[in-house]
């Protein structure tokens, strides 16, 4: 049987070691090297009773298959093999393996070595000494070097041991948190909507205050434009997913975060999820659709929200208690403007510390909700210049004439966003006979662009609440020109259909297509 | 009559008066009368409807009477992140 190339993997049970080593049988192999790290019963002259292991699992495993490729090319062996453990571990357990075969000695000899030294620098792994006193502290294991402090288990212990309580020694000592605001911070859970400008510092600053568990809502992957102000990440991470990248740098800055990833964008689906599952939600996202939906969000799921928003130099705060006198944005400004007529990030600049110093208040917010501490944001609107520091709080109240919290609503659920792509050009369709084809032409329009096979739904009789077929196939809407398929599909899709397309161009587009496609 | 009032703009507004703040002597006897001969003078692209209106700390109502010495904050949303 042929081994396989190269496999990564994390196990959570006993490793067994000899099939291990079978499994990397290779009838072109002369030569098998392998190594094992175990635990030992002392660290740092404490007795060690045993280690519980907390890896951060998409990361290791990108990360350790990562490693194995390099190995597999600078020493061209035909198979490599390496398991970490997760989970308890007591004294003589083996923590990791790692196994590799090839033609000869030497290249098993050098890939094993570089395996085992580059896993326990890069892998986001931290384990848990269990002293024999009863005592317990997190280990980070990604440490530099290879030197005197090796722990025996293939990991290297040269930073010193941390304890959870010593991370907030400064804080606690403030008569408004003390132990008990601390436990308080530990059990909140924190949600932040954009890992960008705003996100940045915020999340840093709640992974350093303790927040127990912090999700990280961004679906967007790292440009080097963003570096500037977007400071969780590294030069390194560009092109890289921003939340695995922002979860990255969290754990480091503070291993006992539970970091919770969210890398799709928020949409009416998924936010009731994602607000029954925190305590608080900070909008740092950068554009007016999501932002209102998060506002409507925290309204209709009452929940707690911080919004900030910059523009240049000049930025503003707010937070919306659900239970608050102070209203929410809708109060304010009841409707969002169209995108575009106020400016965003992309199109008139931004200094990097402006969304840094309101990312951090929103921080300042979350922390004061969490802690019950006065002073919180939700009866005023803060405006700020960063180059004057003029600053008001500007008193706000709830509007009785508020589409969402007054008198009379209009807004009762969340916006359905609509995909943006639902409209089709005759030439993206690869084989048209997959589609059922609707046109929705008036009976005295026919004549200019035959469509024989189409069903015929005149728009004049459109009404998406009866549609004359089925889901069974994508629908592909034709009008004269687009106009007309392009409002239906979006009150299909407004209707919870999502195979609905509109053609651009209308019925002589589809005609032109089809001919094109036929030569 | 006219009366003494402090303005300050906010962002894109900032931007079309080309100003953070002045102080102006006024006719206009409500917050819209005034938003919208300014709007004339310096061409701000967003109507009253896309605007709030703060006056002296407090957000108003668009109807709300000028009086001396009001300090009269015009805020556009901004969405930036």
């Amino acid at each position: 049987m042929t081994p396989p190339i190269s496999k990564f993997e994390l196990s959570g049970d006993t490793l067994d070691i000899a099939a291990l080593a079978r499994s990397l049988t290779h009838r072109a192999s002369g030569a098998f090297a392998s190594f094992e790290g175990w635990v030992r019963d002392h660290n740092d002259g404490r007795q060690v009773d045993g280690l519980d292991y907390e890896i951060f699992a998409p990361l290791a495993l990108a990360e350790g298959e990562k490693i194995l490729e390099e190995a597999r090319a600078k020493y061209a062996v035909n198979a490599i093999r390496a398991v970490h453990r997760h989970g308890m571990l007591v004294i003589g357990d083996a923590a990791v393996w790692v196994g590799v075969v090839s033609a000869h000695r030497d290249e098993a000899f050098r890939a094993c070595r570089y395996v085992i030294d580059e896993i326990k620098h890069r892998l986001p792994i931290w384990k848990k000494e269990h002293y024999r006193d009863g005592k317990a502290e997190w280990v980070n294991c990604q440490h530099q070097g290879t030197g005197h402090a090796d722990h025996g288990d293939g990991h290297s212990h040269q930073a010193p041991s941390i304890a959870e309580p010593d991370f907030y020694a400064r804080q606690i000592r403030l008569p408004e948190v003390g132990t008990e605001g601390q436990a308080k911070l530990k059990a909140a859970k924190v949600l932040i909507v954009g890992a960008g400008g705003l996100g940045s510092p915020a999340a840093l600053m709640l992974a350093a205050a303790g927040v127990g568990t912090i999700g990280i809502a961004e679906f967007d992957r790292l440009e080097a434009s963003n570096l500037h102000r977007q400071i969780l990440y590294a030069a390194a991470d560009i092109g890289q997913p921003k939340a695995a990248m922002a979860a990255k740098r969290l754990t480091a800055l503070n291993p006992f975060v539970d970091v919770k990833l969210h890398d799709g964008k928020v949409d009416a689906l998924n936010l009731p999820g994602l607000f029954a599952a925190y305590d608080v939600v900070l909008d740092c996202t950068d554009n007016f659709r999501t932002k209102y939906l998060l506002a409507d969000a925290a309204i209709l799921f009452g929940k707690p929200l911080v919004q900030a928003s910059i523009h240049r130099f000049e930025g503003q705060l707010l937070t919306i208690d659900p239970d608050s006198p102070g209203g929410c944005l809708r109060c304010l400004w009841p409707e969002p403007p169209p995108e575009g007529t106020v400016g965003n990030c992309a199109e008139v600049g931004v200094l990097g510390v402006t969304p840094g110093l309101f990312g951090t208040l929103q921080a300042s917010e979350a922390l004061k909700i969490i802690l019950g501490l006065p002073g919180m944001l939700d009866r005023h609107l803060l405006i700020m210049d960063a180059l004057s520091l003029d600053t008001r709080k500007i008193a706000r109240r709830k509007d009785v004439d508020c589409p969402l919290c007054g008198a009379h609503r209009s807004v009762h659920a969340l916006a359905v966003q609509i995909d943006n792509d639902f409209e089709i050009e005759a030439a993206e369709i690869d084989d048209l006979s997959l589609y059922r084809i609707v046109d929705l032409r008036e009976p005295h329009e026919w004549a200019d662009a035959p469509l024989p096979d189409a069903q015929k739904w005149p728009f004049t009789t459109f009404n998406p609440d009866a549609p004359p077929f089925d889901a069974s196939r994508p629908v592909l809407f034709v009008c004269a020109k687009g106009g007309r398929s392009r409002n239906a599909a979006e009150q299909m899709r407004l209707k919870g259909w999502r195979d609905v397309f509109s053609l651009i161009g209308g019925a002589s587009a589809l005609l032109h297509g089809h001919r094109q496609a036929a030569e | 009559m006219t009366l003494p009032v402090r303005l300050e703009y906010f962002a894109l507004l900032r931007e079309q008066r080309g100003l953070a703040a002045e102080t102006i002597d006024t006719a206009a006897p409500t917050a819209r009368d005034l938003y919208r001969e300014l709007a004339a003078a310096h061409g701000f692209t967003l109507g009253v409807e896309r605007v709030r209106v703060a006056i002296n700390n407090e957000f108003a109502s668009w109807d709300r009477a000028l009086a001396a010495n009001d300090t009269v904050v015009f805020i556009p949303p901004v969405s930036g992140g």
